[in-house]
């Protein structure tokens, strides 16, 4: 095989069909993660969705994301139900990330009642990701 | 001469046949003589040949008073008078007949300066000043009992009311006001569409867009036989110009990590080097580049296509996507960038076992033992940097190196290579190539046959072939919309880049007589974008660009090879002045003294001036760069000599050559 990327070959720029993450489901909010699919998913699960949700875009050519999404993973994790985390691959779903004006990655919206309450952009220390959950949740 | 022009122009604009008077004034704003041809289509509505240029015609009438400056570009219109005419259908008419038309008073700053800016925007435009004519009161009342506004300027565009001075430079501030003038005359689904979102094709598409237009671009990437594929930005961003300049420069530092132990730094004698690292490094910074292209064409408002895009007439495409769904899309003009691919040699095994340039820069294991067929600068500058990173590399050669480049510097490079691990096999071309074993990297025995009709046997673990690249111009339909090829497949052009069917036009890697270099693609996809949309003038000049080859020592050069100066001029009209050098940086690393070499060629009965600049050494492509705007400006020999060099550089050499080849003196460095 001569799939242009080397670690994760199979994830990139691929139909956009499902893509296993590994990790992401040893967490403890096992279920509070998912992987956004297309438009109507997004609108399903993300702006339609009764709890608050952080939506990560991502790309597998970012090295931040790497860092940035296990960092997510964890904080959301341990909010159980509070809020829900959706990464969106951009090569997968990129039209919704130019939808959401996505220009770097990694780019990390807050939702709530399908409405964009605030965001970051770039790598983040833990403790300001923890904050900008809080304020999501309300805590 | 002038009754001719005041006739038949004042009649045709507002059909006021033949009522000529002194009293009128209209100023039309015209630039080119490309964009007077257009404009006399467009508006004059009348034969070309009463008025020849549109120029022509604007001098003529000069004599009728406030007619704008700016060298002829603007033409006044015949004075004609409105006195009789009802004040409500002059404003109707002109409003209907000119794309811009803006109601002037020739002595308000504010019509000058709203004349100014469609000026500096190449847009042309007919004002009527009010001020001089006789019934231009009554016009004004007109104008405000149909705009609503009283005061000049007062601009319409496409028959539409667009308002006074501020209006129309906020527009302008928001980027709105091309878009309103540019609005298609057309049916078709779009302005523009072009095929290939390459460096050309994404350069023309956003210049187009900028300029108002509706564009689409369509890019697909076929995969490779070993099923390599890539995204948006074509052959320079995924498998051209950026990793192989990435790659060049792992190996530049290999080379650099060798010297620094001379210069004091406790590098280890043996450094490894990570394959695989550096491939993912390279493919996440291309990553990167996809999704600012994704990005710019968003913002520009651009709709992409990534789907596979084929003629079925001269102005409709049908594009079929990775999942095989079919669209027809139509447009008023098409725009050619479809590139090239690497050619494959017709042998047993070819395509089923070796690979090319689209594979190595995202090849996921080590190439091992590589064998690089063909002498073209892909090749060579694979070879280089593989051999830079410690692969055993072979380079088979069927005849010359670098076939079109200066020879003399083809076989300077060549022996370097040698001498720096490169195994060349010269006067070879393979006949077939064979598996031998499986794995990542496999075995591969290559069987070749020398021109003495020798056999010569071979194993390696990658075989890349570079032995040139096909126009991707067959199966798209071509001959269903008219286009014309040449031989070689590529599209041929008129000047301007249009092919042989006006609205299709063609650039980049695909245009006949061009030269296969990204920036070229890009300035003849931009301004060929502001000459269809923004009538400028300015055609890409094919000459004197400065290019480089990224073998281990680069290979700068702008102009003329040797050969071909004294093919052009004569040998006894060629003057060379040449050196061999050695950048300061060598000589505490002891590196060789005399690798590097710079000549100048050039013309003695034109004063000497410089029509080839070539320099072999390191950043050879910073160095030429900058030179290179000598050359296009005629820089003489003396004006090389004139010049006081930076110290200590390589560059400087270029400020102090004085041996000419001819005396035949030796040009080796003095070292101590
Ligand atoms: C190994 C290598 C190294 C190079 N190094 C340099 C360098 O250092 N400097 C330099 O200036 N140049 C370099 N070049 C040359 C440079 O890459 C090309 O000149 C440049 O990319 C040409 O641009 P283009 O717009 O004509 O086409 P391309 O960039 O090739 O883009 C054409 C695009 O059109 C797509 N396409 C083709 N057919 C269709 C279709 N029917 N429908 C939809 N899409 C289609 C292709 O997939 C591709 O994406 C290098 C090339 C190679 C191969």
């Amino acid at each position: 095989m001569f799939t242009r990327t080397i670690t994760q070959a199979a994830a990139v720029r691929s139909r956009g069909g499902s893509i296993i993450t590994r990790g992401l489901g040893t967490t403890r909010g096992r279920t509070a993660a998912f992987h956004v699919q297309d438009n109507d998913d997004f609108q399903d699960r993300v702006l339609n969705s009764d709890t608050p949700v952080v939506v990560d875009f991502h790309a597998q050519w970012c090295g931040p994301c790497k860092l940035l999404g296990p960092r997510l993973e964890t904080i959301i994790g341990g909010k159980g139900e509070k809020v829900h985390l959706a990464k969106v691959d951009i090569d997968n779903v990129s039209d919704l990330a130019l939808d959401y004006g996505v220009s770097a990655v990694p780019s990390v919206l807050a939702v709530k009642d399908g409405k964009v309450v605030d965001k970051f952009v770039g790598l983040q220390e833990e403790s300001r990701i923890e904050a900008f959950v809080n304020r999501l949740i309300g805590e | 001469m002038r009754s001719v022009v005041v006739v038949v122009v004042g009649g045709v604009r507002l059909g006021l046949l033949p009522r000529c008077s002194t009293t009128s004034q209209y100023s039309r704003h015209i630039h080119t003589s490309r964009a007077s041809v257009w404009a006399s289509k467009s508006y004059f509505r009348r034969p070309t040949s009463v008025y020849g240029t549109v120029g022509v015609c604007g001098s003529n009438i000069k004599v009728v008073g406030s007619l704008e400056s700016a060298g002829g570009s603007f033409v006044s219109m015949a004075p004609i008078t409105t006195d009789n005419i009802n004040p409500g259908e002059v404003v109707d008419k002109s409003i209907a007949q000119n794309k811009v038309m803006i109601f002037s008073k020739s002595s308000c700053p504010f019509c000058l300066k709203i004349k100014d800016l469609f000026k500096s925007l190449n847009v042309e435009y007919v004002a009527l000043e009010l001020d001089q004519i006789n019934n231009g009161a009554e016009i004004q009342n007109a104008l405000l009992e149909k705009s609503g506004q009283r005061t000049v300027p007062n601009v319409y565009i496409n028959g539409e009311h667009i308002g006074g001075a501020d209006k129309t430079i906020s527009l302008h501030t928001q980027g709105e006001l091309l878009p309103l003038i540019n609005k298609s005359s057309h049916s078709y689904d779009y302005d523009m569409v072009v095929i290939g979102g390459g460096s050309g094709g994404l350069a023309a598409s956003k210049e187009s867009a900028n300029l108002g237009m509706k564009v689409a671009v369509c890019d697909f990437v076929t995969p490779t036989p070993k099923g390599t594929t890539w995204g948006l930005g074509g052959t320079c961003v995924n498998v051209g110009c950026i990793p192989k300049k990435l790659m060049h420069q792992s190996a530049i530092l290999g080379g650099e990590l060798k010297d620094s132990r001379e210069y004091g730094w406790d590098t280890p004698e043996t450094v490894t080097h990570d394959w695989g690292r550096m491939v993912e490094a390279i493919q996440n910074h291309i990553g990167s580049l996809n999704w600012g292209y994704r990005v710019a064409l968003r913002e520009k408002k651009v709709d992409y296509l990534n789907a596979y895009a084929t003629f079925t007439d001269p102005h409709t495409i049908k594009t079929v996507d990775r999942r095989g769904k079919e669209k027809i899309i139509t447009s008023d003009k098409f725009l050619v960038a479809t590139g090239g691919r690497p050619r494959y040699p017709d042998i047993p095994g070819a395509k089923d076992h070796t690979i090319t340039s689209d594979d190595i820069f995202s090849l996921p294991h080590a190439p091992g033992k590589t064998l690089l067929v063909g002498a073209s600068y892909i090749s060579l500058e694979c070879a280089g940097f593989l051999a830079g990173l410690g692969y055993d590399t072979t380079v088979m050669v069927r005849s010359i190196l670098l076939r079109g480049f200066d020879q003399q510097i083809a076989e300077k490079i060549g022996t370097y290579m040698e001498q720096h691990g490169v195994k060349f096999i010269r006067g070879a071309v393979p006949t077939n190539i064979e598996k031998i074993e499986e794995g990542t990297p496999g075995k591969l025995r290559v069987t070749a046959k020398t021109t003495d009709g020798e056999e010569v046997v071979g194993e390696y673990n990658t075989v890349v072939v570079a032995i040139g690249r096909d126009p991707c111009t067959s199966g798209i339909g071509l001959e269903n919309a008219g286009v014309d090829l040449a031989k070689n497949g590529k599209v041929v052009v008129e000047k301007g880049e249009q092919s042989s069917v006006p609205h299709i036009y063609a650039i980049g890697d695909v245009m006949e007589g061009g030269l296969e270099l990204t920036p070229v693609a890009i300035q003849a996809g931009r301004l060929l974008a502001r000459r269809l949309y923004r009538k400028d003038s300015l055609q890409t000049d094919y000459v004197n660009v400065p290019t480089t080859v990224f073998t281990p020592l680069e290979y700068g050069c702008c102009g003329l090879s040797e050969e071909a100066a004294i093919d052009k001029y004569g040998e006894d009209d060629i003057e060379v002045y040449h050196s061999s050098y050695q950048p300061l940086e060598f000589t505490v690393a002891h590196r060789p003294e005399n690798d590097c070499y710079a000549k100048l060629v050039c013309v003695k009965s034109e004063n000497e001036k410089v029509v080839g600049f070539h320099i072999l050494g390191p950043n050879a492509g910073e160095i030429t760069q900058g030179f290179s705007i000598g050359l296009k400006l005629g820089a003489t020999k003396a004006d090389f000599d004139n010049l006081i060099g930076i110290h200590p550089t390589a560059a400087e050499i270029f400020t102090t050559l004085n041996i000419t080849k001819r005396s035949g003196k030796d040009v080796s460095a003095q070292g101590c």
